[in-house]
């Protein structure tokens, strides 16, 4: 690895909020032959270098679509991933001279934003929906191209847990540390200690906090803080001003991890995008989340009498909402619909249009 | 001096870019435009404008009795060029079209223009949509035609390029905060022309060589 990429790498890991960009087009995997599959991935220079690693042992093709150096799900629900993308680097980069055959396989979590149907009209190319993650892609190819369950699961377990808490909060941390490095020198090693631990015990306990929404677990921690604060001061005494203001950080910085706790993965709504649409702000950088924002005050509907059991919304759901009915042949819901994030995906890849919203009443 | 990173946030408020990006390149993105016009195109011209933006080129063309057809991928920007072209009474000899660089393959047949312009379009592509653009302009010129592009370049020399670069990077980094995206300089812009099948034949580059005019020529048959 180089040092420029490496570099890359870090920024990108450790600034997750932030767009990176790499080269889109075509890359190539060991000795893709005619017949060789071809995988989608989003331009964002850390999705690139992870999924790069889990193809390397695979003869393949994999297309890099512009996407604004945004990551596949935040891209394609903030419209940065869409069909028009696809299309572009189908036509620039000449893969349909590559190749005899004309599949495409997308990462299932690109499903809210990519119109297949849009694709084939431009291109002849279709589409499939491959595994959530990049990991999975060896396995999905030995067994014939076929996703087992566990493929269609978005996990977040452990080590993504702490993945995406540092790559979130690091973007907040970074310029209060620096305003405290001029005019607080003498607050620092206690922010960088309080703020990395809580980072770390947050993110950790996660699934573990009672509270369904994100501000529900934001409110558990701050009850525990203030519960803390009230033993110091009381049968303790509470005698010293650094001890209390300790307190008073840490609920402070419990705030600030917390602000968008259930927007970091595609397993939970986001608070925060509904609330900024509230208030007049519809964007962040180039990734809008007006629709889906308001999906919120929404419910989902299943028009069994439209569906025809092509099983792709069953397929696309990062919460496993649907399964199928094999004996009739057309998709239930299997989850409540509070379960729902909002995505869409099966709104818009539903080819009959069986799937839609209403209006909660 | 100028930079052209400044042109994302611009492109965010359209009503601001003609006048923001002419304050930027201190007049000469403008000065550069009038010499296109007036150096390369004639009276009775078919002539495409790829990204053409808020029209101001296909307004200078269009003012030297060419028909243009102009294309861009934002809205926003082609309602204010719509504005301008019905406010100079040139309806007729300006057609405005929503779309993107890619969809160029469907969109015109062969040999159809006498030239083809674009400004600032070629630093947003990134480079296989740049080749991309070169080969379907190609197709498109007629025998003889001419391609016209101005853009961003990086600077050939070191001191230039070390210049340019102490005022490039704060307003990048300025720009980045702001759009979260940025431009990039075109580089070998000249070899990726000179690959789709055309012969250069004259550039020229600003004082500070940031700014650079490329014409190339599709040969006679």
């Amino acid at each position: 690895m180089n040092v420029k990429e490496g570099f890359k790498t870090t920024i990108g890991t450790l600034f997750r909020l932030f767009p990176l960009s790499t080269e889109p087009g075509l890359r190539a995997f060991g000795n893709p032959r005619e017949d060789s599959p071809v995988f989608v991935t989003s331009n964002f220079q850390l999705t690139v270098k992870r999924v790069s690693k889990y193809l390397r042992d695979l003869d393949c093709h994999l297309l890099v679509a512009p996407t604004n150096g945004t990551n596949v799900w935040c891209a394609a629900m903030g419209g940065m991933f869409n069909a028009h993308s696809i299309v572009s680097v189908i036509k620039t980069s000449g893969i349909g001279e590559s190749v005899n055959h004309r599949t495409l396989i997308l990462p299932q979590l690109s499903a809210p934003g990519v119109d297949t149907e849009l694709i084939k009209e431009a291109t002849g190319w279709h589409s499939r929906f491959g595994p959530v993650y990049a990991k999975e892609i060896p396995e999905y190819v030995r067994k014939g191209f076929q996703k087992s369950d566990d493929m269609r699961k978005v996990k977040f377990n452990l080590m993504d847990r702490l993945d995406a808490g540092i790559g979130v909060s690091l973007a907040f941390f970074l310029p209060i540390a620096v305003i405290l490095a001029i005019f607080w020198r003498g607050w620092l090693v206690e922010f960088i200690i309080l703020g990395s631990s809580l980072l770390l015990l947050m993110y950790a306990f996660y699934p573990y906090i009672p509270g369904k929404s994100g501000w529900a677990k934001v409110l558990f921690y701050e009850a525990l803080a203030i519960i803390g604060l009230l033993i110091y001061l009381f049968p303790f005494g509470g005698g010293s001003t650094y001890i209390r203001n300790l307190f008073l950080g840490a609920m402070v910085f419990v705030l600030l991890i917390g602000i968008d706790f259930s927007g970091v993965s595609p397993l939970y709504r986001s608070d925060l995008d509904p609330l900024l649409d509230r208030i007049g702000i519809h964007r962040i950088g180039s990734v809008s989340f007006k629709g889906r924002a308001r999906i919120k005050e929404e419910k989902i509907t299943l028009d069994q009498s439209e569906c025809i059991g092509c099983e792709l919304c069953y397929d696309v759901c990062p919460k496993g909402i649907y399964d199928m009915d094999e004996s009739q042949n057309i998709a239930i819901m299997v989850k409540p619909d509070s379960e729902c994030v909002a995505c869409r995906a099966c709104i818009l890849q539903c080819p009959t249009e069986a799937i839609s919203v209403r209006a909660r009443r | 001096m100028s930079s052209y990173v400044f042109m994302k946030i611009l492109e965010s408020a359209p009503h601001r870019y003609d006048a923001g990006i002419n304050m930027l390149s201190l007049g000469r993105i403008n000065r550069l435009k009038k010499e296109i016009a007036e150096n390369y195109i004639s009276p009775g011209d078919t002539v495409l404008d790829v990204g053409c933006g808020t029209g101001t080129l296909a307004i200078l063309c269009a003012e030297r009795d060419a028909s243009v057809i102009g294309f861009d991928i934002s809205p926003q920007m082609l309602n204010i060029a719509q504005r301008k072209i019905e406010e100079r009474h040139l309806g007729e000899k300006i057609e405005l079209r929503e779309m993107g660089a890619t969809q160029m393959d469907s969109a015109f047949e062969d040999e159809r223009f006498d030239k083809v312009v674009s400004t600032l379009v070629f630093s947003e592509l990134y480079s296989d949509e740049q080749k991309y653009v070169l080969r379907q302009t190609f197709r498109v010129l007629k025998p003889g035609g001419l391609l016209i592009i101005a853009d961003e370049v990086k600077p050939n020399s070191l001191l230039k390029r070390s210049l340019y670069l102490v005022v490039r990077i704060p307003l990048a980094v300025i720009t980045y905060v702001f759009t979260q995206t940025t431009t990039r300089e075109l580089r070998e812009i000249e070899r990726a022309i000179i690959d789709a099948g055309f012969g250069m034949i004259f550039t020229k580059r600003s004082l500070l060589g940031s700014l650079g005019l490329f014409v190339a020529k599709k040969a006679e048959r």
